[in-house]
């Protein structure tokens, strides 16, 4: 419980550090939004009222903590561009990629593990060959290209599915697979190869330890020491990949549903970003920040759990 | 059939293991026969590199992929264990025939509980016991091997249990299922002297209770004496010589044999060989009285004082705001070395003697108290060359680098400088141009010293130098030791965890426990008359 407390503690600074970065960064780069979204041609007149409209004269700290006050209360402000609650802006798109998401890393997993653990039992053989051939290849494919091919083969040629439409799971799950698949695929067949690259390090440097040679001797059969004493040892370190891969996702979502025209939220950080709509763009940078830490956090937990050389 | 043969238990014939390699073959364990009666506990004996490990790995079938039995056979009770099917063996695995191995530190698996892991037997060649019956018997098994109630043993995992522990959970399992024969292969050559002799005796009382014959290997001839009725000597993948150990011991007719019998730690030899050492150690006393006799002259008399020594390690925290945290491992240690002096450090694992060594060299900057040289910056051998001088580097790179980092000599005075040393530490010009990994344990260990000794210091901490080294060339180091004092005028803080070899060289000795230095005194007289209870625990474990 004391360790759950300091965890969520530790979640807390880093949020907070996390959106003061961001901040900081749109008072450093050129540009503001007030001159977005009047134009060039407007005058200086029309654009300094708008800014005092916006706020956007204060001091910067005073902005931040004005931001934060109000963020902690549910409010998130009013979008800049949109002239949309940011609230309404971002829970509209987030589920798209929040099921983007976690669609690929469901992928990853099936995948992937299986798929390391044959390749190690395996090694040497024409499985694993085949294998380590394939995910080399596929590891060196950027995603974005991948998501282009995926479009023209299978949206444009084959007609399984229509780029840029997206469906909800609750409305139509079939539908909503149909439409994610294979954006979720893009995401995850680079991911996939590193997965099973390193899990298969992993469980063939395990077969070398000394307790596999003890549990030789007690005669366990070989499929059993696998299972039963390699795998779990051998998962340690994925843990700890895997939970980096999941960072990775977030940002590799953002170009994948430029891609295929999904609308999420990367889409919308695209646009914000470009058009200086802060308060929309520290709110979707809070949230991915929120997603690798509590990822993290969950790793941790996970460790616990299945390492007893760390457990507090 | 006659009856010494009914009582053999295990006949192994003209067994041949090598690997084979791009077609080349390299036979490690070459034609050797020999057999085991029922009950017997056997010893195998032989530096690394003998075959014996790979003699134990054939009988247990857990030889590597890369490794091959190429002839020859393994009778167990009349059965040819080369010749059983994989699933045959495996049910003789564990059951009959059971092992345990050098590394107790790694040897069980580390995110099982041990109680699991011993239970894992049962499930295997004991099917049809219930749950509670199985719990029982694990229990019982973990009883018996003095892990106290076996209860609170049940639930904990490896790593929070101490080395010797791991080792009685070990011969826990390997027991659990009464095997007829047990392989202990160097299983106590990982832990501390002190509780060595207590595994052995485990080993013996399981072979009495039980009748478990038992081949126990080991490269240490002291082990193999205390519990092995019958002992074979392995060199080169050949059995030189076997007889009963005492016949062996009293007279060796291979010459191996006599070199490994003279190699051994001198404690354990008849009266007539320690009077020889002695007579040794008053030779060196002369030059030591001489040596002092001249930095008198000088007005110097020490080389070394160290007054009051505390070292902490700061512990490691997750949380970056915590309060660090500090863990004292040297309480208030006091210790003085003369010129031209031998000082032992002796202790066990983490009782803080590698600390001192490390502060004395200025390794560690968090401590108090008063450390005075009177020598420029000393030097020191650790106990592994390999990890501590760069391997993609030339020997003669190595030997001159800190040559060249100091200063002052001239390309050619650098390579004189190299080329003498080389032959101080009893190597040729051609290793000087080899890698490490071209040399053996003994030379690497050689490089290192000549590295510590090229630098011109005359004081020189080794910290276990001979600890990872066969007993034959742990011999050969010690013997390069003493003439490079002769010819340096050198002084050496010599660190071991093995009274043995501290009593070979050093003058006087100083036994460390958790942290504190509890006894210091003159070699003769803490071997004839220890005073602080752990040295004497300490000396009783050696004998």
């Amino acid at each position: 419980m004391k360790y759950i407390m300091k965890r969520i503690y530790t979640l807390v600074i880093t949020l907070f550090m996390v959106s003061f970065l961001t901040f900081i960064a749109f008072q450093v780069i050129p540009g503001d939004s007030a001159v977005t979204s009047l134009g060039t041609n407007a005058t200086e007149e029309a654009i300094d009222a708008l800014r005092e409209e916006l706020g956007l004269n204060e001091n910067v700290l005073v902005r931040f903590f004005t931001w934060i006050g109000n963020t902690l209360q549910g409010d998130f402000g009013k979008s800049f561009q949109y002239e949309l609650p940011v609230k309404s802006l971002v829970g509209d798109r987030m589920p798209v990629t929040l099921w983007l998401s976690l669609l690929s890393i469901i992928i990853i997993l099936i995948v992937s593990i299986p798929l390391g653990i044959l390749t190690a039992k395996k090694e040497g053989g024409f499985i694993d060959r085949l294998i380590t051939l394939i995910t080399n290849t596929s590891m060196a494919i950027p995603p974005f290209f991948l998501g282009m091919i995926i479009t023209l083969v299978f949206g444009f040629v084959l007609k399984w599915f229509i780029p840029g439409r997206y469906v909800n799971p609750s409305d139509n799950f079939g539908q909503f697979i149909r439409f994610m698949i294979f954006p979720a695929l893009a995401i995850g067949i680079p991911k996939i190869a590193m997965v099973v690259k390193f899990l298969r390090s992993s469980v063939l440097r395990q077969l070398k330890q000394d307790y596999v040679r003890t549990a030789r001797s007690k005669g366990q059969k070989e499929n059993t020491i696998l299972y039963r004493h390699v795998l779990k040892n051998a998962l340690i370190p994925v843990i700890t990949f895997i939970a980096m891969v999941i960072a990775d996702i977030m940002a590799g979502s953002i170009i994948i549903e430029q891609v295929f025209g999904l609308p999420g939220l990367g889409r919308l950080l695209v646009t914000s970003i470009s058009n200086r709509d802060y308060p929309v763009v520290q709110i979707i940078i809070l949230y991915i920040a929120a997603v690798v830490v509590i990822v993290n956090f969950i790793v941790d937990i996970l460790y616990q759990y299945i390492d007893p050389r760390v457990r507090v | 059939m006659t009856h010494s043969e009914r009582k053999v238990l295990l006949k192994v014939e003209h067994l041949t293991t090598g690997f084979v390699n791009k077609g080349e073959l390299a036979k490690v364990v070459d034609d050797i026969s020999f057999y085991l009666e029922k009950g017997e506990i056997l010893g195998i004996v032989g530096e690394s590199g003998s075959g014996k490990t790979m003699t134990a790995l054939s009988i247990m079938g857990l030889l590597s992929k890369e490794a091959r039995i190429l002839g020859g056979s393994i009778a167990f009770e009349d059965r040819d264990l080369l010749k059983l099917s994989g699933e045959e063996f495996r049910k003789l695995k564990g059951n009959q025939i059971s092992m345990i191995f050098q590394e107790p530190m790694t040897s069980l698996n580390p995110v099982m509980t041990v109680g699991r892991q011993i239970e894992e037997m049962l499930l295997l060649h004991e099917k049809g016991l219930s749950e509670k019956e199985r719990k029982e018997r694990t229990m019982e098994a973990l009883r018996e091997a003095e892990l106290g109630n076996g209860e609170t043993i049940y639930t904990k995992y490896p790593h929070q249990l101490s080395g010797g522990m791991r080792q009685r959970v070990m011969i826990a399992m390997a027991m659990i299922c009464r095997p007829k024969l047990l392989i202990a292969d160097e299983p106590t050559t990982a832990l501390d002297v002190t509780i060595q002799g207590t595994i052995l005796n485990l080993i013996q009382s399981m072979n009495q209770k039980y009748g478990t014959a038992v081949i126990l290997i080991s490269h240490d001839l002291s082990v193999i004496k205390k519990i092995c009725a019958r002992a074979l000597v392995m060199q080169d993948g050949v059995i030189v010589e076997q007889g009963t150990t005492h016949e062996l011991f009293l007279n060796p007719r291979n010459d191996y044999t006599k070199k490994l019998i003279a190699a051994m730690p001198s404690v354990l030899l008849d009266q007539r060989e320690i009077t020889k050492e002695v007579e040794k150690k008053v030779e060196r006393t002369d030059d030591i009285e001489k040596i002092e006799a001249i930095t008198k002259n000088i007005g110097i008399d020490n080389i070394l004082e160290v007054n009051h020594l505390n070292v902490y390690y700061e512990e490691v925290t997750q949380n970056i705001l915590a309060k660090r945290r500090k863990k004292q491992v040297v309480y208030d240690a006091t210790l003085h070395m003369r010129r031209g002096e031998i000082l032992g450090i002796v202790g066990e694992s983490g009782s803080g003697k590698s600390t001192i060594a490390k502060s004395i060299v200025g390794l560690i900057p968090d401590r108090d108290g008063a450390i005075v040289l009177n020598t420029v910056k000393p030097q020191m051998v650790f106990q592994d060359p390999y990890g501590s001088l760069n391997p993609v580097k030339r020997v003669d790179w190595i030997l001159e680098e800190p040559l060249k980092l100091a200063g002052g000599y001239s390309k050619k005075e650098r390579k004189e400088k190299v080329a003498k040393i080389l032959k101080d530490i009893g190597l040729q010009e051609k290793h000087g141009r080899r890698f490490l990994s071209q040399l053996s344990g003994g030379q690497r260990q050689r490089v290192a010293i000549g590295v510590a000794l090229i630098q011109n210091s005359k004081l020189i901490v080794l910290d276990e130098p001979v600890s990872a080294l066969d007993v034959t060339v742990q011999s050969q180091i010690l013997e390069l030791l003493r003439s490079l004092r002769k010819e340096y005028d050198l002084s050496y803080l010599f660190i071991s965890h093995d009274l043995n070899v501290i009593y070979l060289l050093c003058d006087r000795v100083c036994v460390m426990h958790q942290g504190r230095i509890v006894e210091t005194a003159d070699m003769r007289e803490l071997f004839h008359s220890p005073k602080h209870p752990y040295t004497k625990k300490l000396l009783e474990a050696v004998i």
